[in-house]
């Protein structure tokens, strides 16, 4: 495993991650962005906002180390494991009536102990694009009141601590834009990863507490004509323009007739004859460099040569026709475009 | 020329709803104007919503920037 540390990720692309230091290329590709909403498919994560959250370090000497993690009943109705329980909705109408401030600060008791005997006491949790930059004392004291009335007394305060978080008001945030296929079969060999699965997938389990998964149809598609769809390999317009330099006393190479391929044919021949490799050979055979009326004689000459060649040259790709009927069947429409002329 | 071609592909199956040809729009590849007069021409929109195929550099390149 590689960790790229320090480098921003511009853009995710179907097989490729843009990077601030070149793109990698990838079958599968999981976004995990944090708080960062705004960067990477931030259409998909607009039901997603900002939390933050506080924490505190006590100090704990003589402090009777709890034998474990500690929760207090807050985070019954906080954590949907709990909350979704049929118990919850009387809790919360009480603790709405006995402990409102907790509720509206997002307070709830979670009390570790550290390796140096510190105890780390959360948190609560205040939603929003943009989170406050200055922490609340009031709030502070109500994530310590809460600690009080657990343990009876408060040791001194060390440290406060300040984050954010990603926070929804669903409870699973994994979605799936890109690549969901492959990226499937990676998780579930990896394990940890495996609640990724396909959209069509969670779209029939469709329960509440998962976002809907976005998608869009396909409204055309736009096929190239020489090379893509007719002509294997491009040969009319290259066995054409290699013909007319030729008859001009400029032998062209197959590469060279072929770089610019798919511009509209003058812009190709001008191109075909600014290669210096071109350029120089002309200039030896005519004596000087290639004028606007010699790309339309060489112009003139190619049309109808290609429309001769053309002809033999117009039989479908394999698989072409059936892959066009297929979107069709499916709504999608058809169109094409092509830098060969109409006449 | 494709006025000779699409007739025989038409006869080989494949007839697409637009075919537009180099000279109709005041540049072609890699400028967009080609694929955004198909686009017109098929009546569809966004342009992110459809996809270009192509072989070619310069046609991936009038996909990439329509």
């Amino acid at each position: 495993m590689t960790f790229l540390r320090g480098v921003a990720v511009h853009a995710v692309e179907t097989g490729c991650l843009a990077t601030a230091s070149g793109d990698v290329p990838a079958k599968a590709i999981v976004v995990c962005p944090g708080d960062d909403l705004a960067t990477l498919f931030p259409d998909a994560l607009e039901d997603v906002t900002r939390s933050m959250l506080r924490m505190l370090r006590l100090a704990a000497p003589g402090f009777p180390p709890p034998a474990t993690t500690i929760m207090s009943g807050l985070g019954l109705t906080r954590y949907r494991g709990y909350a979704t329980l049929p118990e919850a909705p009387a809790l919360q109408a009480r603790l709405m009536t006995e402990q409102p401030a907790q509720l509206a600060n997002g307070v709830h008791l979670i009390v570790a102990q550290g390796t140096d005997g510190a105890l780390i006491v959360g948190d609560s949790h205040h939603d929003g694009k943009t989170p406050d930059p200055f922490s609340s004392e009031a709030v502070d004291q109500l994530i310590l009141d809460e600690f009080r009335a657990v343990f009876g007394a408060v040791p001194p305060v060390l440290e406060r601590w300040t984050g954010t978080d990603a926070s929804a008001a669903t409870y699973s945030l994994v979605t799936t834009p890109v690549a969901a296929g492959p990226a499937r079969r990676r998780h579930q060999r990896h394990g940890g990863l495996d609640q990724l699965r396909p959209c069509r997938r969670r779209d029939r389990r469709s329960s509440q507490s998962e976002r809907p998964c976005r998608s869009f149809a396909v409204e055309a598609v736009v096929f190239d004509w020489a090379g893509t769809m007719i002509d294997h390999g491009c040969r009319a317009p290259v066995v054409a323009l290699r013909r007319v330099f030729a008859d001009a006393g400029v032998v062209v190479s197959e590469a060279e007739a072929r770089a610019d391929m798919g511009r509209a044919k003058r812009d190709h021949i001008r191109a075909i004859l600014a290669v210096p490799r071109v350029a120089a050979a002309w200039a030896a055979t005519t004596g000087g460099a290639a004028s606007e009326e010699d790309v339309t004689r060489l112009h003139d000459a190619v049309e109808p040569l290609m429309r001769s060649v053309a002809r033999d040259c117009a039989e479908l790709i394999p698989g072409a026709a059936s892959l066009a009927a297929t979107l069709q069947a499916h709504g999608v429409r058809i169109g094409s475009c092509t830098g060969t002329p109409g006449r | 020329m494709m006025a000779d071609i699409l007739p025989r592909a038409a006869e080989q199956g494949y007839a697409p709803d637009a075919v537009i040809c180099s000279g109709k729009t005041p540049e072609g590849r890699p400028s967009p104007l080609m694929l955004w007069e198909t686009l017109v021409e098929l009546g569809v929109w966004p342009a992110w919503a459809c996809v270009k195929v192509d072989d070619a550099s310069v046609g991936i390149g009038e996909g990439r920037a329509a």
